[in-house]
């Protein structure tokens, strides 16, 4: 898809430099993030299913110098009467600089208070969304992180229309967007990354600004694809299966061949599911200091993710000159999907089972599958409070160091990890 | 695009120059423009949360080097933000497509021409710059 794209920008770009007779207002602009880090202690880090250590906000106990390292440069075509061409180009050092577009889209001004844009853009979920890579943009490292996991379902090809306008003192801005996006995503409880479709999106977002005030509502649904069957019919279903005839017949009793019925393993699935967001989120600033709150929800409503769940953070800061100490307080908590759980477990006949193997053996079977399957929803069930503290030092017009350390309080494992980092985000 | 370094040094002379000077600021429009334009309004303007006058009219706003000494009282004076904060507020803006940063002019001569030019232009000059070929609106 991206070499797509950029062939095509390519074309169009070409196209307008033999069009001699448009002077065509071409800008550029650019931002970019150095971080390091550590974590102080890497015992308080859990491994993934594939017996890996995980990170704790891209850190682990060496020093790191790359994983959150961003690049990028926006060109934006000013074609006039109105029409312009913006793309942006962006290399993370999590993709080893492998530089893609992030987005690439046209946008037409109908009136001064209505734009509508075509093309691959990012979806403003949140607060900070549209500016998710511009450290320079906001006081922390990087925006709460439970509250802006997404799952990597951030830009999108589509349709947005915006409406700016006042309504007495205040701004009024209404966005609402309309598309689909296919990609690949990493799922760290599965060993490869899976395809993933969201289709049918729709999005509707309004924030209202009065001076140093703004406050942000948003709601969106879409229908989501992950390409998962396989991997939960394999390490999930059938392994629980296997597992519990390999037990069986090792005790020399008949195998149970435990089948479990497309209609109830869908409820593991995700294929073409509805799936909704909802966000809201407050944020003055009249400029000595400032404070955001900003709440959300994700319900799947089907799958064997979190469902739903849920993050709130509060950030605040007081600007000191050129430094600027600020803090932030997140909670994330996810259920699992119990309505699923329950439809698999409807199909383990558990007076059967007492009746084949007595009722001893029968109930061992019975909680053994039934704990086998629960593994397969709650491996992302979550509940964690996280907490920063930081100081963003503006040294220079165009770039800002910035000093934090992190940590959190995740109750699912009892883990308290903690990283100490240091960025510094420049805009040209 | 200077070195950050070069940048660096041209902004902290500006920025001795301009705690010497400390001048007053005249935001300035075209003649033939006659909104009423406020200090509220001259905000809105410069933080792109409106694209028209008050009486109508499409903005062409423009702006000064950043760290020369009329801006810098402009942003503080009446955008009540500093230049840091002002560049923060944009980089939203600018990487979210929302808003393209007014058009950086290299003096307080070059604003009042392109003014006088321009019907639809706005801008800010030290009170010493302005002519009778602009229409002052206001003065801080």
């Amino acid at each position: 898809m991206n070499v797509k794209l950029a062939t095509r920008f390519g074309l169009s770009a070409l196209a307008l430099a033999i069009t001699p007779a448009h002077a065509v207002d071409l800008r550029f602009d650019g931002f970019a993030t150095f971080v390091v880090g550590q974590m102080l202690d890497d015992d308080e880090l859990n491994h993934d299913p594939q017996g890996n250590l995980m990170t704790f906000r891209g850190f682990d106990d060496q020093i790191n110098f790359q994983s959150n390292n961003v690049f990028a440069i926006q060109a934006r075509a000013d074609l006039g009467e109105g029409l312009s061409a913006t793309a942006q180009i962006m290399a993370k050092g999590v993709d080893d600089y492998d530089a893609k577009f992030s987005w690439a889209y046209l946008s037409y001004e109908l009136t001064p208070e209505w734009t509508i844009s075509a093309g691959q853009m990012r979806i403003p979920y949140f607060y900070y969304s549209e500016s998710l890579d511009v450290g320079y943009s906001y006081p922390f490292i990087r925006p709460p992180f439970n509250t802006y996991d997404i799952g990597g379902f951030d830009n999108i090809s589509g349709l947005k229309a915006e409406w700016q306008t006042d309504v007495g003192n205040w701004v009024s801005r209404v966005t609402m967007l309309a598309g689909r996006t296919d990609t690949t995503l990493k799922i760290s409880q599965l060993p490869d990354p899976v395809k993933a479709q969201v289709s049918r999106m729709g999005l509707l977002a309004w924030s209202m600004n009065y001076d140093a005030f703004t406050v942000r509502g948003i709601y969106a649904r879409a229908n989501l694809s992950l390409g998962v069957s396989d991997y939960l019919d394999a390490i999930g279903f059938d392994r629980i299966s296997n597992e519990v005839d390999s037990t069986l017949t090792g005790i020399g009793l008949p195998a149970l061949g435990l089948n479990f019925s497309n209609d109830a393993r869908h409820g593991a699935y995700y294929d073409n599911d509805a799936a909704e967001f909802y966000g809201i989120a407050f944020n003055y600033d009249p400029g000595p200091y400032f404070v955001t709150i900003e709440s959300t929800v994700l319900d799947l409503q089907n799958g064997f993710m979190q469902n739903p769940g849920t993050g709130t953070y509060l950030n605040a800061g007081v600007r000191l000159g050129k430094i600027t100490p600020y803090f932030t307080i997140e909670r994330a908590e996810s259920d699992y999907n119990e309505k699923g759980y329950r439809r698999l477990m409807a199909e383990v006949n558990h007076a059967g089972l007492q009746a084949q193997y007595g009722s001893l053996v029968g109930d061992l079977i019975y909680s053994g599958v039934g704990a086998g399957l629960k593994q397969v929803f709650v491996s992302s069930l979550k509940e964690e409070n996280a907490y920063n503290i930081g100081v963003r030092y503006d040294f220079h017009p165009s770039a800002a160091f910035k000093l934090e350390y992190m940590t959190a309080k995740n109750h699912n494992y009892d883990l308290s990890p903690q990283a100490i980092a240091a960025s510094v985000d420049v805009i040209f | 695009m200077k070195s950050i370094f070069s940048k660096f040094a041209v902004a902290s002379a500006a920025w001795m120059i301009a705690s010497f000077a400390n001048a007053e600021i005249a935001v300035i429009v075209n003649l033939a423009n006659q909104s009423n334009i406020t200090t509220e309004d001259v905000q809105k303007i410069y933080l792109a949360k409106t694209k028209t006058f008050p009486g109508g009219g499409k903005i062409v706003a423009l702006d000064q080097t950043e760290g020369a000494a009329p801006r810098m009282e402009f942003v503080s004076k009446i955008i009540k933000k500093d230049e840091a904060q002002m560049k923060a507020y944009w980089s939203r803006l600018i990487f979210t497509g929302k808003g393209v940063p007014p058009k950086v002019m290299a003096s307080d001569a070059e604003v009042v021409e392109a003014v006088a030019s321009n019907t639809s232009a706005i801008g800010f000059v030290d009170v010493g710059a302005v002519t009778d070929k602009v229409r002052v609106v206001g003065k801080f």
